[in-house]
């Protein structure tokens, strides 16, 4: 047992040796700084800047490798946390919980001090999904092994439905049909089981089906610019920035918000196929059941800024653990860090703990200094970042325009994507004016390809019928969790119809 | 004051871009891209087998060529949709590639997903892998022979990654010479996906690439019964026996093994295929591409120009054929002149370039 | 006041429209092609979603009727408040601003270079929104361009549309 435990030790040593080796450490911090600049820039997302990156670190260390993807990668995630409080656009849907709480804040001037919340919590987060990492991942692959088809199925209608209760302050079934909505759009396109054209219309470029990021930035960064600029006077950021480092009330405001979100997060993080953007989500609904001013969420509350941003933030390690263990990524950033150290002969799966031991430990060695750094730069870098983001919106947002089109574009590096972020750019427009909210839209592109295959690969491994799936115990209480969602969406539309008419999300 | 920081902060912004591009700018005439980056569309997802088999070698051919080759996912359809991509929405100009499977571009025609074919393109094909029958460890089959009694027993659960890719039709081949019926598939998405299934307890048996099931192989998570190889594997203190032991009249199966191959419109400028072919047989040949098959389980292939033609006319017919003969096509064969194995002629097939 | 007249009004159209597409969902997936049994087929769950949006469709027609919807709709139908609406400021400024992108992403994209491209939307969009004076119109606009072209093109070496 102590020798087990001794030689842990040494493998922990000698992967924080490489982390802090040179150039590593130094590597780590710059592509955190990069990361959060290019999280920072509206249209540019975490997935898009990794997918670009992987082919530049094939030629480096792995060590190197490593420190370079995963700073960008926390990095990016956080600084989407800067748009989406400043400017309402946020980079994911899963920031799009964060921009809820945290662009009323800015409105009223403090912007600074919610992306300082904002920066701790997420600190706070990874910081646990850490400590989850190191110690807990040879349980929790035990536990995602339970996770099969019919699960993943469940798991996506419970996004889903958990997201459009949440992200609109009118009735939750507006937030349901759009979702569902965004179920159909990931329909288009060929099936992913027989290659049969669906709502194809003989388009070779429909055939290839509505990438996600053209339709996130879509609706929230062409809609909301829309939005903006149909006033004759945009709205403007109060002139105060206000202090940006929490002071220690408020800390301790946030801080148990924070632990109890940063353990939500990586568990579902660790869940394969559920990822930050569900996380968000159920942190963000715990936090406002649990929270004694649950009911200013979405109207300014530090706390719901906080278990959304946290959450957001911890499931990147949470991720990093089907990943190590399955090799099954967790999320699409997470896809990319896969396909990326695969090149260098790392193999994540069964073999890893005796082929590299030491690499869960150099993972999450490194991802202790990217959060590190970016704890600090990342506040550091919030005064400048305000600054920026204040300026007028009538020349802000039509410069966003063309970094969404870039932004589109270089997913997949074709021009139908630019169409289809426009369309959907519309089309989120004109929902939004009715009140409809826009991230359940995103989740549901998301979610969409697995809900339709897990739902036919369920229902064909019990060989058409529903009934051996209905006694699966993981299966069971996610039906129960929808079900209770589902009531409580009802109760919740009942007491507040008609009664407000705040903007949603 | 306001307006004026706006200046102040993109005049900066400036005057740094610049100075960068300063020091990254080389002769655009040296070029084999000149106009802007060149972009391989891989037709599956970020980390899987196609993707991990091509993009070691489009790093190498990168660093050969001292140029940047983006590498982008487009998935859908086992890669028809990337193929049509660069097939018919973009120029052919040499900007575009597409990079799949040697199954999935053989099933195009039949399936009724894309109009192209091999004919239409030049490809470059660095590895080679067989696929291997797999169970759980603790499952009460042991051996092939169990495994087919097994399913001769009733419509079984079997999980493969999907319809039409390679372990699908090197399996309905062997099921056709074997005489067993269509087990009940279970897509899995991946062939990672398709072992994982099996470790689950999902389903009972699976078929996958070896190259994406071996560690969990070598870890004693799955037990291998057979591989689609002419020899017998042993690497590794492993001993799967090849299907040309365990079944009778296989031996047409190993032909049916996967490549991995980078694809550009046959009708490119001439340099920029011959500046791909050099770079090519360069890659394929360092130490880091050699090490990496034998680590993964890959055979290294190496294949271009006519060879590469000819391999992949062969991979059509059998799995062209294959696929018409357990009913998954939407168009026949026969329709597209396509030869059964047993008649293939490459002096024949070869007409077809254009 | 008004605000909910809209509301209920647009609750009653998107309950119609629902119902539509999920019918037409149906439809279409029921004749999508069976390969084994329907319940692995590409129609399956288009099928599963065409119901629930029948099914949200119904509840919001019951909703909106009940809320006084089709009062509303009337009103909403007659003339001046159709003017009201699309002649408002606000929706004359959405048009020109988005007939502005469409013309930047379907017209010019793809045609001429990028940075030139986006010069002009800028320049056209800051000029019709009195941004700020003509001379910094200009300067912003083509530095923001350079900008945006060149830290792609060198930087990130993303190739540009």
């Amino acid at each position: 047992m102590f020798e087990a435990f001794a030689q842990q030790f040494a493998l922990f040593g000698s992967a924080a040796a490489q982390a802090f080796g040179y150039p590593q450490v130094f590597v780590t911090m710059i592509a955190t700084v990069a990361g959060i600049v290019v999280g920072a820039i509206p249209g540019l997302t975490a997935t898009m800047a990794l997918a670009l990156l992987i082919n530049l670190t094939y030629s480096m260390q792995l060590a190197t490798a490593v420190a370079f993807l995963l700073g960008v990668y926390v990095g990016a995630v956080m600084g989407g946390c800067y748009s989406a409080i400043m400017i309402n656009i946020p980079g994911t849907p899963s920031a799009a919980a964060t921009a809820l709480d945290g662009f009323v804040l800015a409105k009223q001037g403090h912007g600074g001090q919610a992306i300082g919340v904002g920066i701790v919590a997420s600190f706070v987060g990874t910081l646990i999904s850490i400590l989850l990492l190191i110690f807990l991942t040879p349980f929790l692959y035990k536990i995602a092994l339970k996770f099969g088809q019919w699960e993943y199925f469940l798991i996506s209608v419970f996004g889903i439905m958990i997201c459009g209760n949440l992200s609109t302050q009118s009735t939750p079934l507006k937030g349901w049909i759009v979702g569902f909505l965004g179920f159909f759009t990931a329909m288009i396109g060929l099936d992913a089981v027989y290659a049969f054209p669906r709502f194809t219309y003989g388009s070779y470029d429909l055939m290839g089906g509505i990438s996600l990021i053209p339709a996130l930035i879509g609706v929230f960064g062409i809609s909301e610019i829309l939005s903006v600029l149909q006033e004759d006077v945009p709205y403007s950021i109060e002139n105060q920035l206000g202090k940006v480092l929490p002071d220690r009330s408020m800390v301790k405001q946030v801080l148990s918000t924070a632990v109890r979100s940063g353990l939500i997060g990586s568990g579902i993080g660790a869940v394969p196929g559920a990822g930050e953007d569900i996380a968000a989500w159920v942190s963000y609904d715990v936090g406002k059941r649990r929270s004694k001013h649950g009911h200013l969420f979405g109207k300014g509350s530090y706390e719901g800024l906080a278990s959304a941003e946290t959450a957001n933030n911890a499931c990147i390690g949470g991720a990093m653990i089907p990943l190590l263990t399955l090799a099954v990524p967790g999320s699409p950033p997470a896809a990319m860090f896969l396909a990326a150290i695969w090149l260098h002969g790392i193999k994540p799966g069964p073999m890893l703990a005796l082929e590299s031991p030491d690499f869960l430990y150099l993972t999450a060695v490194t991802l202790l200094i990217a959060t590190a750094s970016m704890l600090v730069f990342g506040l550091l870098l919030t005064k400048p970042m305000v600054k920026v983001l204040k300026i007028n919106r009538k020349i802000l947002m039509p410069i966003i325009v063309p970094l969404t089109v870039i932004g589109a574009y270089a997913g997949n590096v074709n021009i139908f994507d630019i169409h289809v972020m426009f369309i959907f750019g519309i089309l989120g427009y004109i929902l939004r004016k009715l009140n409809y909210p826009m991230a359940p839209l995103v989740l549901g592109i998301i979610l969409g390809p697995t809900a339709d295959i897990s739902f036919r690969q369920a229902l064909m491994q019990g060989q058409g019928s529903i009934i051996p799936l209905l006694g699966r115990p993981v299966g069971i209480v996610l039906m129960v969790a929808i079900i209770w969602i589902f009531i409580s969406g009802v109760k919740n539309s009942r007491l507040q119809k008609n009664t407000s008419n705040n903007q949603p999300i | 004051m306001k307006k004026n920081r706006i200046l102040v902060i993109l005049l900066v912004l400036l005057v740094a871009t610049s100075l960068f591009a300063e020091g990254q700018k080389e002769a655009a005439s040296t070029k084999l891209w000149p106009k802007t980056q060149p972009v391989v569309y891989v037709g599956f997802g970020a980390g899987g087998g196609t993707d991990t088999a091509v993009r070691p070698v489009i790093a190498k051919m990168e660093e050969y060529l001292g140029e940047t080759i983006n590498v982008v996912n487009q998935e859908g359809a086992a890669s028809a949709v990337a193929a049509n991509t660069v097939m018919y929405s973009k120029k052919h100009d040499g900007y575009s590639m597409f990079a799949t499977g040697s199954g999935p571009i053989s099933g195009f025609r039949v399936m009724g997903t894309s109009d192209t074919y091999w004919a239409d393109w030049a490809s470059f094909h660095p590895y080679m892998g067989a696929a291997v029958l797999v169970v759980s460890p603790d499952s009460d089959i042991k051996t092939y022979d169990d495994a087919m009694a097994y399913l001769k027993s009733g419509k079984q659960n079997m999980a493969i990654s999907g319809f039409g890719v390679g372990p699908h039709v090197l399996f309905e081949a062997i099921r056709d010479i074997a005489g067993v019926p269509s087990p009940n598939y279970m897509t899995a998405g991946s062939c990672r996906q398709a072992g994982i299934n099996v470790i689950a307890g999902d389903a009972e048996i699976a078929m996958g690439t070896f190259s994406s099931l071996i560690d969990f192989i070598k870890a004693g998570q799955l037990r291998a019964l057979a591989i689609t190889d002419t020899s017998d594997y042993t690497d590794f203190g492993l001993n799967i026996p090849s299907i040309m032991k365990v079944q009778e009249n296989a031996e047409n199966i190993p032909l049916l093994s996967e490549t991995w191959p980078l694809m550009i419109p046959r009708d490119v400028p001439q340099d920029i295929l011959d500046g791909l072919t050099e770079a090519f047989y360069w890659a394929v040949e360092q130490p880091e591409i050699v090490d990496y098959a034998r680590q993964q389980g890959l055979v290294l292939a190496g294949y271009a120009g006519e060879d590469a033609d000819k391999f992949l006319a062969i991979q059509e017919a059998g799995y062209a054929w294959t696929l018409d003969n357990v009913g998954s096509t939407v168009k026949s064969p026969a329709e597209f002149n396509i030869p059964k194995l047993a008649d293939f002629d490459w002096e024949v097939a070869k007409q077809n370039i254009k | 006041m008004s605000q909910i007249k809209k509301t209920t009004a647009s609750d009653l159209i998107m309950g119609v429209l629902l119902l539509a597409f999920g019918i037409y969902l149906i439809v279409e997936s029921l004749g999508m092609k069976v390969f084994n049994s329907f319940l692995d087929a590409p129609g399956f769950f288009p099928f599963i979603l065409g119901i629930i949006f029948c099914l949200f469709g119904i509840v919001m027609l019951i909703g909106s009727i009940r809320g006084g919807s089709v009062a509303a709709t009337k009103a909403t139908f007659r003339k001046d408040s159709l003017i009201a609406l699309f002649l408002s400021p606000e929706s004359k400024r959405v048009v020109i601003l988005s007939f502005f992108m469409v013309v930047y992403i379907y017209g010019l994209i793809g045609r001429i270079h990028f940075a030139i491209a986006t010069f002009i939307y800028l320049v056209v969009t800051f000029w019709y929104l009195k941004s700020t004076t003509w001379l910094k119109n200009i300067i912003i606009s083509v530095l923001s361009a350079v900008l945006i072209s060149a830290i792609f093109q060198y930087v990130f070496k993303i190739p540009l549309p």
